[in-house]
């Protein structure tokens, strides 16, 4: 695949790789370059809905097995009380944290880069969100009674148990679906009405205008709208780096050696953005091919994931060495097997060093900037990095469990069928809502696109966003 | 309406009942009885060997007949109020004097009974886990005549003789029997012409030969561990295995306490042991010396011979001895050994005992009885008296010539009365094949077994908790077997159906009994109640025999065996089938071995050494070839085990009906040959390039240099007394929550005097309703016991140092797993027990991740759902079932807590320490586990936990656990510390 | 009612800024400007006050914070005090993050609703969607929108072609005069 670099160099005056947009198109012709394709999908389109969807279906029997059958289908153990069910958990809400990451924090940071992806990313975000929940309800032994872990008024007279990170837990994930949601729709409103008023046949207006909500783009809805969009980046941004420190504390909170240490807030919060800027490039580059998006997703947005990836791959790789020379500093002996021994010299060692090389090594490549800007290479490296990720899960969660204080109890964790199929059930699922995303909603936000396009034709008097809000 | 009263109306209405019931008749089993039971997916039920249901069983209530007595004052019945009988469960021909726990009319549990000396209120994993096979759904269901079911009515017709008519050609072959009314009834038959045969695998055939040759007549060595400094085990697991093994690990450790200040003049015992494999009573040795079996005869001769040297006087006999025992050759380490043994013995003579094991040959018991006589062991620790019975120690011979007599076609009618001669008997007598030529074959037995496939009447035979009788123990006390429940089955004891050869029609049991002791002794009718409540019959025991000085030895010609280097195969009783018996007990099959830990099957153990030498890894499955012999057998490398030489258990491989047994293991049997009982030479293992499973529940035996098991040598006490105290005291903490009722429960487990035997295991399985999980739930990791003994193995993989520590709930006052359950599911009750509330847990299983000490079981599945009715009458009524999903764990007994309280409550006297008795700690044989409140200082945990012994495993957490361990102490001979 | 007034249609956001200050030079006060993306110029010129909706947000979060707390403090140490690893009853830092992120959900819900209600959103009819074309201010053309009441309106129309003129020469593309039941 030829590099973006060139595929663009249209001897225009600024070098291509700094421009979020290319070419200037009107409003009008940009407006229906992104939203005429709801009416069009592609021809792979049913075929690959067809395919998630039988994959969903799978995930759906695998749940129902569970439910009825009993948490004895899965591989789990004593000691190994939680294995790939809390694995998949962190790995996808980690994958869920790079939508709220780039809309709102890139936001408040003016981003430019930031604009045409930000959508995309949010859808990401809920449907990975999704995902996530699943597994804590899964993975309990009776998940029927899940509402437990809420303090509902009931004859019995008790109460959850909040010292417990559990329900932390529960509240912190809920808090994060619901709030993406209000921002993702706050920030779509104003799209549902362009495709309302765009939109060729009447039940497709009708449709879309029930949610676009009677949106009319008067000065002052605009001038509300822009506050509280604001307002929703500014509770975001705490809220993302909260969540993932609260998943984080499911472990912290505990004494187990491996688990019991207090890096884990922001070395989890560095992994999530990590994963999920990855997530973001390995659905994005397919798209960006399949829609034609070149003219929006530009080499400048590769740049700029790239260099998130590598500060965030730095993050990740300084809090290993943190964890492991705390570990051999401590002199604790139970800490010292776990970092010193059991990961990388035990029956894990294999995929502790997969992990490595997949968080470490990976994202250096993007020192040389033709790779930053490559789409193979990124698409590649992300995967890498997916992967990675997920191993780095499993070996904080199994390898600190199957091998704790009395070696007595050590014992291994080897995956069910069904383990697995629920992964791959979820990564089905997860792509099915995608694919139904990129059908039905504007996926590229057009009207900041558009304010955006105005913002660079004048940029002798610039207007940001918070600037202007004041 | 006085006690009496009550008692007298009680039980006249029982026995109408009872009266109204005929077990005989098909009617009494409900519609339904012959149709398979309905198996869930989860094959639960297969693997409880579900096979007919036993419809209602588990509602009605099956009083037994006749008048039984209640174990000491006992409040009138009243539902939900547990009662307790004394009983008598005979192994191996020895009787041990038991308790039985009865909810309205089902037994639920089985405690010693205190009064019974062979028990002293311990009781093993056998005596704990007989309970499940009353109820096993397998055992045989009514008569059958050929491939058709018949009725007992029938079967008497078919074996009733005139009570004058002569009984040639009826020949009994039964288990060994020490009880006084079979024996006679045997007496009354040999009379008439019958001929009796006694066989059992496990025979003690040797140690009565040995002894004879000895002092020149025959008797019962009593060993009384309590008098004895120095102990020496020759190949003898006296502490875990064979009659009275309860009163030794007893009164063993009565002798292994150490006062808290350590001093070291309190005679704390020594234990030496020589041993093939290593067995529960080597494993808790100051000194263990591995030897092949064949080789230990020259180790005792050497015992003896440096014995001797060190004598000022020897005595006259030595001098016949003394010749023959000059062309002992020992291996060089064992000479060292035997010397230092030698020392010691001769240093606390008459405080010193040698014990040989039963799978020696009588020359090394004879040996042993001499080293004990020249060290005046006998009439110290080491006494002899009068055998319980001449049926007991028979010889392999006995079965032979019962054969010789078939081949002969002497034999007309053969009853074969219990065991299972044609899986146990030796192979190259071909028991199966050769006594088909009998016209007459019937067969006692409690399961349809491979025996039954040669037997043409099958008759189910009564299990002890339904039968009347009585038995001996080792020295000779005479208790009774009363029932505790009617027979769920119709079986029959050996006497109801022997006695149909006197010609009186069937009578029951009780009758037969009360018969015989009436003749027997006068006024019986005045001892029998107090005795059945009691559990024993007074002044009962065998009397000393006496023998001649002079004659010591002289029929003792030693000679040792030619030199072998070939590969040895051992042959031992296995810790969970024991001869086969047990091999359909659910318990005993997921009862980890105390030394492998193994569960669910047997294997071909051998050291490292020995399988480096011949390229074999754990799990490899070889061809065990020996004198045109051999069996597929998987490897298992097991430290301390003796070069050259592979060890197998007994009882596994089975065939027969039970549905657990099938499959599970190997038969070693199929070895085994009159010539080599117990040790053969010459064997090939072949690799067959196949590979098996092992369920282990321990896979990790090395404890990383961690502190968990703590232990010290006696002399390292002394100098630092001090030594555990920092793993003792109360950690700094900020929390100042603290439970406030006025008991406050915790244990003490003492790791000197805790020898692994894993009866405490069974009891707590027992007691708390513990599903078994099977060979797949214990490869997953997901067995269910509460109470588990984790075994460590520290120092060279040829000589290991062995840790046994029984690990529970440790209910920690800073629990870890409290804090971290989203529903307050497991929380902190006022007396300082950590409790689990079932219905509350959700399972999130986060409880047993942040417990440090892995004890927190969790249902995987719905382990109770497809359990057959008669194994639901087993279960507890007083402690929950557990559902699936939720998590579960060691309540300290709270059941037994909570009873205790509520009848201290009635009755208003307030709970003394020892009322509550958790079931590991009324188990234990060896006071190992105690359990009392430590809001009373005076309480005995309460002064264990201030022992200078005493520390909290993985105290540096500060979960202050309560329950804490007292470190191990071992007392090795200077002569041979390294 | 009857909501009346007078809409053009523009090209481009400069233009769009020009007309409105026509409008306001005509002397007519209530002004709106419907453009798919904000013209952030206009906003002062047609008096868009400054938004209330942070206040709404503050309270909310502080609310949602204390509501959690409360909950939490209450059933721990209130309803049923029990003890839990040994640990106090009211176990302050560890009902902080409930009660933070309790503090965000209700904050971030507070902000939605204040949304749709300050930008009058709901109403899924308005009268100006009437007025032909008007389905491209979403799109690429900017409005700008004058309502009067009736008196004024009929000075419009008598004199229609004046403030028609000073719109086109502003460029307008069309402009229309409205009326219809909101």
């Amino acid at each position: 695949m030829t590099a973006l670099v060139s595929s663009h160099a249209s001897g225009e005056e600024t070098p291509v790789e700094t421009r979020v947009l290319l070419g200037n198109p009107t409003d009008g012709a940009l407006t229906h370059e992104l939203v005429d394709r709801l009416w069009s999908p592609g021809r792979a389109f049913p075929a690959l809905l067809a395919l998630t969807g039988t994959g969903s279906v799978g995930l759906f029997v695998a749940v129902v097995y569970t439910m009825t059958t009993g948490i004895g289908v899965w591989g789990n153990n004593i000691p190994v009380g939680w294995a790939l069910g809390i694995v998949n958990f962190v790995w996808w809400i980690g994958i869920g944290h790079a939508g709220t990451f780039i809309s709102a924090i890139l936001y408040l940071l003016e981003q430019k880069w930031r604009t045409s992806i930000n959508r995309f990313a949010e859808g990401m975000t809920l449907f990975a969100v999704v995902q996530a929940g699943l597994f804590p309800l899964l993975h309990l032994g009776r998940p029927w009674f899940f509402y437990w872990l809420v303090p509902y008024p009931s004859t019995m007279g008790v109460w959850p148990q909040f010292r417990s990170a559990l329900p932390w837990d529960v509240v912190a994930v809920s808090t994060y679906l619901t709030v993406s949601l209000l921002f993702f729709y706050l920030g779509l409103i104003p799209d549902l009405a362009v495709v309302r008023d765009t939109a060729p046949e009447r039940w497709r207006q009708r449709v879309y205008g029930v949610f676009a909500l009677g949106w009319r783009g008067s000065a002052r809805a605009w001038h509300h709208h822009r506050i509280g969009y604001l307002l929703l980046a500014g509770l975001a941004t705490p809220l993302v780096l909260s969540v993932h420190s609260i998943v984080s504390m499911d472990f912290a909170i505990s004494q187990l050696p491996g688990w019991h240490s207090t890096i884990f807030p922001p070395f989890f919060v560095a992994g999530a953005i990590y994963s999920g800027f990855a997530m973001v490039l390995t659905l994005i580059i397919p798209s960006r091919r399949i829609f034609h998006l070149e003219r929006v997703v530009t080499a400048k947005h590769f740049d700029s994931m790239a260099k998130m990836l590598m500060v965030t791959g730095w993050i990740v790789t300084y809090s290993y060495a943190v964890e492991i020379f705390i570990a051999w500093y401590s002199g604790d002996p139970y800490e010292r097997y776990v970092h010193l021994v059991n990961r990388p010299t035990g029956p894990y060692a294999f995929i502790f060093w997969t992990m490595l090389a997949c968080n470490c090594l990976t994202p250096q490549l993007f020192w040389v900037k033709r790779f930053r800007t490559n789409e193979a290479v990124l698409f590649v490296a992300a995967i890498l990095i997916n992967v990675g990720m997920w191993t780095e899960r499993f070996i904080l969660i199994v390898t600190s469990e199957s091998r704790d204080f009395l070696p007595s109890s050590w014992h291994l964790y080897r995956p069910s069928l069904i383990d697995l199929s629920l992964f791959v059930g979820t990564l089905s699922f997860f792509s099915f809502l995608f694919l139904l995303f990129l059908r039905f909603v504007p996926f590229i936000p057009v009207s900041e696109l558009k304010d955006l396009k105005r913002e660079i034709a004048n940029e002798n008097e610039p207007i940001g966003a918070t600037e202007a809000a004041l | 309406m006085s006690e009496e009263q009550r008692r007298r109306d009680r039980w006249r209405s029982l026995e109408e009942l009872a009266g109204a019931v005929d077990p005989d008749a098909a009617m009494e089993f409900a519609p339904g009885v012959d149709e398979p039971p309905v198996v869930g997916r989860r094959d639960l039920g297969k693997l409880l060997g579900a096979s007919l249901m036993l419809a209602g069983a588990a509602a009605c209530t099956r009083a037994p007949k006749g008048r039984i007595v209640a174990y000491g004052r006992q409040p009138e019945q009243n539902p939900g109020v547990a009662r307790t009988y004394a009983t008598t469960m005979t192994l191996g021909g020895y009787g041990t004097g038991l308790l039985v726990e009865e909810h309205e009319g089902r037994p639920t549990k089985l405690e010693g009974n205190e009064e019974h000396p062979a028990s002293l209120g311990a009781s093993g994993v056998f005596e704990q886990a007989s309970l499940l096979s009353l109820y096993d759904p397998n055992r045989l269901r009514g008569v059958q005549h050929g491939t058709s079911a018949s009725s007992f009515q029938a079967f008497a017709r078919a074996l009733a003789r005139p009570s004058d008519a002569s009984l040639e050609g009826i020949h009994v072959l039964l288990e060994p029997t020490a009880s006084p009314e079979l024996d006679g009834l045997l007496a009354s038959l040999e009379r008439r012409g019958a001929v009796v045969h006694v066989y059992e695998p496990l025979s003690r055939a040797n140690a009565f030969r040995g002894l004879e040759m000895a002092i020149g007549r025959r008797a019962e060595p009593l060993y009384e561990l309590e008098n004895a400094d120095i102990v020496v085990a020759l190949d003898s697991d006296l502490l875990a295995g064979g009659p009275f093994h309860l009163r030794h690990a007893r009164k063993f450790a009565e002798r292994r306490r150490v006062p808290s200040d350590g001093r070291s003049d309190v005679g704390m015992n020594r234990l030496y042991a020589v041993e093939p494999a290593l067995t529960v009573t080597g494993s808790v040795a100051d000194h263990r010396l591995r030897s092949r079996r064949s080789d230990i005869i020259h180790v005792a001769a050497a015992v003896l011979r440096e014995t001797l040297a060190l004598l000022s006087s020897p005595p006259a006999w030595a001098l016949r001895v003394l010749p023959s025992l000059a062309s002992a050759r020992e291996a060089p380490d064992a000479t060292r050994w035997a010397l230092a043994v030698a020392r010691d013995l001769v240093g606390h003579r008459g405080r010193a005992l040698v014990a040989v094991g039963d799978a020696q040959p009588p020359r090394v018991h004879a040996l042993g009885h001499l080293i004990n006589a020249a060290v005046g062991a006998i009439g110290g620790p080491v006494r002899y008296v009068e055998p319980a019975s001449r049926r007991l120690g028979a010889h392999t011979g006995d079965l032979a010539s019962l054969l010789a007599e078939v081949d002969r076609g002497k034999v007309d009618t053969l009853v074969i009365v219990g065991g299972n001669p044609s899986y146990t008997a030796p192979a190259d007598l071909e028991f199966a094949r050769r006594v088909g030529t009998v016209r007459e074959r019937m067969y006692v037995t409690e399961y349809a077994n491979e025996t039954s496939r040669i037997a043409r009447w099958l008759v189910p035979a009564a299990h002890y908790l339904e039968s009347w009788g009585d038995a001996r123990a080792k020295d000779g006390t005479i208790s009774f077997v009363q029932p505790m429940i009617e027979p769920l089955y119709g079986g029959k004891t050996s006497s109801e159906v022997l006695s149909l050869l006197q010609g009186e029609g069937a009578t029951g049991g009780r009758e037969l009994l009360l018969r015989h002791w009436r003749a027997a002794r006068d006024g019986f009718d005045d001892l029998f109640p107090e005795a059945l409540k009691r559990g024993v019959l007074g002044e009962s025991a065998s009397d000393e025999v006496s023998f001649d000085e002079h004659k010591f030895a002289s029929s003792l010609d030693l000679v040792f065996p030619s030199d072998d280097r070939r590969l040895e195969l051992a042959f031992q009783p296995d810790a969970h089938a024991r001869d086969g018996a047990f091999a359909n007990n659910a318990w005993l099959l997921e009862l980890p071995d105390p030394i492998t830990k193994l569960t669910w099957g047997n294997a071909a153990c051998l050291s490292t050494m020995t399988a480096r030498r011949l390229a074999l890894r754990t799990e490899d499955i070889v061809d065990v070839r020996v004198g045109g012999l051999s069996l597929k057998a998987p490897v298992l490398i097991v430290p301390g085990h003796a070069d050259d030489c592979v060890t197998l258990s007994l009882g596994f491989g089975r065939e027969g009906d039970e549905e657990l047994a099938r499959g599970v293991g190997v038969n070693a049997y199929a070895l085994r040959t009159q010539a080599a009982p117990w040790a053969a030479h010459g064997v090939d293992l072949v690799p067959t390039g196949e590979r098996a499973s092992f369920a282990i529940t321990q896979e990790h035996s090395a404890m990383e240099d961690r502190p968990i098991a703590l232990a010290a040598t006696i002399d390292e006490l002394v100098r630092d007394p001090r030594r555990f105290a920092d793993r003792n005291r109360v950690t700094p903490t900020l929390y100042q929550v603290k439970p406030g009722a006025t008991q406050q429960w915790a244990m003490t487990i003492d790791l000197n005097i805790c020898t692994g035997c894993s009866a405490c295991v069974v009891a707590c399985q027992a007691e708390n309703n513990v599903p078994v999980v099977g060979k797949e739930g214990v490869l997953k990791g997901r067995a269910m016991h509460w109470l588990r003994i984790d075994r460590y193995f520290e120092g060279s993989a040829d000589a290991p140092a062995v840790h046994h520590q029984p690990m529970a709930c440790q209910h920690c006052e800073k629990a870890p797993c409290e804090y971290v359950c989203p529903v307050g599911a497991t929380v902190h009750s006022d007396d300082g027990l950590n409790e689990m509330v079932y219905n509350r847990c959700v399972g999130t299983r986060f409880c047993s991740n942040n417990c440090p000490y892995k004890v927190r079981r969790f249902n995987w599945f719905d382990y109770n759902r497809d359990k057959p009715e008669t194994l639901r009458m087993a279960m507890n009524p007083d402690v929950t079932v557990r559902a699936r999903g939720v998590m579960e764990k060691c309540t300290y007994c709270v059941q037994r807590i909570r009873e205790t309280e509520i009848r201290s409550h009635t009755h208003g006297v307030p709970i003394r320490d020892g009322d509550v008795r958790t079931a590991c700690e009324q188990a234990c044989p060896t006071r190992a586990i105690t359990f009392g409140s430590i809001a009373d200082p005076t309480s005995r945990v309460s002064s264990l936990r201030r022992d200078s012994r005493a520390y909290a495993v993985l105290h540096e957490l500060g979960t202050e656990p309560r329950t804490r361990y007292l470190a191990r102490i071992r007392n090795p001979s200077p002569d041979l510390l390294p | 009612m009857i909501t009346r007034g007078i809409i053009a249609e523009y090209g481009t956001p400069e233009e769009l800024v020009a007309a409105v200050r026509e409008l306001r030079a005509y002397g007519l006060g209530d002004l709106d400007t419907f453009t798919p993306y904000p013209v952030r110029e206009v906003e002062p010129l047609i008096g868009v006050r400054r938004s209330p909706i942070p206040r709404w947000v503050l309270a909310g979060g502080l609310l949602g914070a204390a509501l959690a707390y409360l909950i939490e403090w209450w059933c721990a140490a209130v309803s049923y005090p029990v003890i839990v690893g040994g640990r106090p009853y009211h176990s302050a830092p560890a009902f902080v993050p409930i009660a933070f992120e309790t503090a965000i959900l209700v904050a971030s819900l507070t902000a939605f609703v204040a949304v749709i209600v300050y930008a009058r959103l709901l109403r899924l009819y308005d009268p100006v969607f009437e007025t032909p074309g008007f389905e491209r201010a979403s799109v690429d053309r900017f409005w700008v929108a004058a309502f009067v009441d009736a008196t004024v309106f009929r000075e419009l129309e008598a004199d229609a072609a004046g403030l028609r003129g000073k719109l086109e020469s502003a460029g307008a593309m069309r402009v229309v005069l409205f009326a219809g039941p909101s």
